[in-house]
């Protein structure tokens, strides 16, 4: 999973990175709260791991900035010194999802990550098929259906199709598809993601008149959503 | 909301209840596991609170238990006195969604559960659009769109708004729609309802042209029509 992490203590934050990457998450480190935030309004993250105090903005005004400018739903997972009764309340009140006191212990650290990305949805089974409308993705045999229809596709569309449906209702960022699909270390183009995503809309038949439909956001990325049409209406 | 304790301390089990129901929540105190088992699978419950040492199964064993039956889906928080890392792991890979410990702090309590709730009901909003005809509703960032141009809405006029489009052709007395809208019913004598229709007829300029016409019926409510695009309904 794709976590920012915002401590402006250059080695704690270094071994956050290391205790989270070991476990297969990919980590991108900011020191100050107008450095995550000028990140954050371009590109999209599967969780937030926030400091209270840093340089500019503090921690509780990144939290507020995502929940109510940005209108974001992603888990925030608070690890701060402060340990009292009145700031876990108030980081929780604001729209945090857990809230852990420093020093944060490794394991414990990873297991409130898997609990969270597990409450939120974000983190769902490897085996399990994922049915939305018409569609049914197949994890096993790595198999997009349509109305029962098994889809041709290469390997990267299969990844891209079960990122996006993964992702369903969520805005996801080029960067953020790209390090998913591709790897980190990949120097993928954004025009290459633009080539796969219009490949999967067309054979998906992405629509409207699919109930499911892939829009893409000015100068951010995509958000493929559920959409009811009223057909009843349409007399 | 219904809240399940396991707690075998009297007295702590006594304040964790009172403060559940000061503020509001309904709430079932159980001594031992078997009891919480025996009840979990009949009572729907939506947040259970658990103790780890007990004396017939353990907390743990619990959890397990509640996460073995595919009905029960709801977050669980354990409250122990167990302190070591190892444990609050054992919990939460076991499926906890969070790990208190004890003592614990009435406010951070309350949080928390209000915390985990949260989730779980922002999850399970499922539909990001609603299509009828020229006009898009978009729950989650409450935005309006008619013909794809942006339309203006108070939180209250959004809600009112796809309620009514939700019910198109259907009388709505006023009654209903205050109870759907408002979460309680608005006085009879009150403009709240009229004042609201009126606005939202001008915002979202509901009028023949974008194919639906908003109808006051004389002492009984509203409906919203769909008209056809030679002006008959």
């Amino acid at each position: 999973m794709r976590i920012a992490v915002l401590e402006d203590d250059v080695v704690v934050g270094t071994a956050m990175q290391h205790w989270l990457e070991a476990a297969g998450h990919t980590v991108h480190n900011f020191v100050s709260g107008k450095a995550i935030v000028r990140e954050a309004a371009r590109e999209s993250f599967d969780l937030f791991m926030l400091d209270w105090h840093v340089p500019d903005l503090s921690g509780e005004e990144v939290l507020r900035w995502l929940r109510e400018k940005q209108q974001s739903t992603v888990p925030v997972l608070f690890a701060t010194s402060r340990d009292s009764e009145a700031d876990i309340v108030a980081a929780l009140h604001a729209g945090a999802d857990d809230y852990m006191v420093k020093p944060v212990r490794r394991l414990e650290l990873l297991a409130r990550v898997e609990a969270l990305l597990r409450r939120t949805r974000v983190k769902q089974s490897e085996v399990e098929p994922i049915v939305i409308g018409p569609y049914t993705i197949n994890l096993v045999d790595r198999v997009v259906s349509l109305d029962g229809q098994a889809i041709e596709m290469t390997d990267k569309e299969f990844d891209l199709t079960l990122f996006l449906f993964r992702n369903i209702g969520q805005l996801t960022s080029r960067g953020h598809i790209t390090e998913s699909v591709w790897g980190r270390s990949s120097d993928v183009q954004s025009r290459t993601v633009d080539t796969h995503v219009s490949r999967v809309r067309k054979k998906l038949e992405l629509g409207a008149a699919r109930g499911v439909r892939l829009t893409p956001v000015y100068n951010f990325g995509y958000r493929l959503e559920r959409v009811n049409v009223r057909d009843e209406l349409s007399v | 909301m219904l809240i399940a304790i396991l707690e075998d301390d009297a007295a702590i089990g006594a304040v964790t209840k009172k403060w559940l129901e000061d503020a509001k929540y309904r709430v079932s105190l159980f001594d031992t596991g078997a009891k919480l088992l025996r009840h979990a699978a009949l009572d729907a419950f939506d947040v259970f609170l658990l103790d780890w040492v007990l004396p017939d199964i353990s907390g743990l064993e619990v959890l397990k238990l509640l996460k073995a039956q595919p009905n029960i889906q709801a977050p669980i928080l354990f409250v122990t006195v167990r302190d070591s890392e190892i444990d609050v792991v054992r919990a939460l890979d076991a499926g906890a969604d969070d790990y208190l410990l004890k003592p614990v702090r009435r406010q951070e309590l309350l949080a928390r559960i209000n915390a985990v709730t949260r989730r779980l009901n922002r999850a399970a909003v499922g539909v990001d659009e609603e299509i009828f005809g020229t006009y898009r509703f978009v729950p989650s960032g409450r935005q309006v769109y008619c013909d794809n141009k942006s339309l203006e809405l108070t939180a209250k006029e959004f809600e009112l708004g796809l309620f009514l489009f939700k019910n198109v052709g259907k009388l709505l007395s006023r009654e209903l729609i205050s109870n759907a809208v408002w979460g309680h019913p608005v006085s009879e004598l009150s403009r709240t309802i009229d004042t609201h229709m009126s606005r939202i007829r001008k915002k979202l300029e509901i009028s023949p042209e974008n194919g639906f016409r908003l109808q006051p019926v004389y002492s009984a409510g509203y409906r919203l029509e769909r008209v056809n695009e030679d002006g008959n309904e």
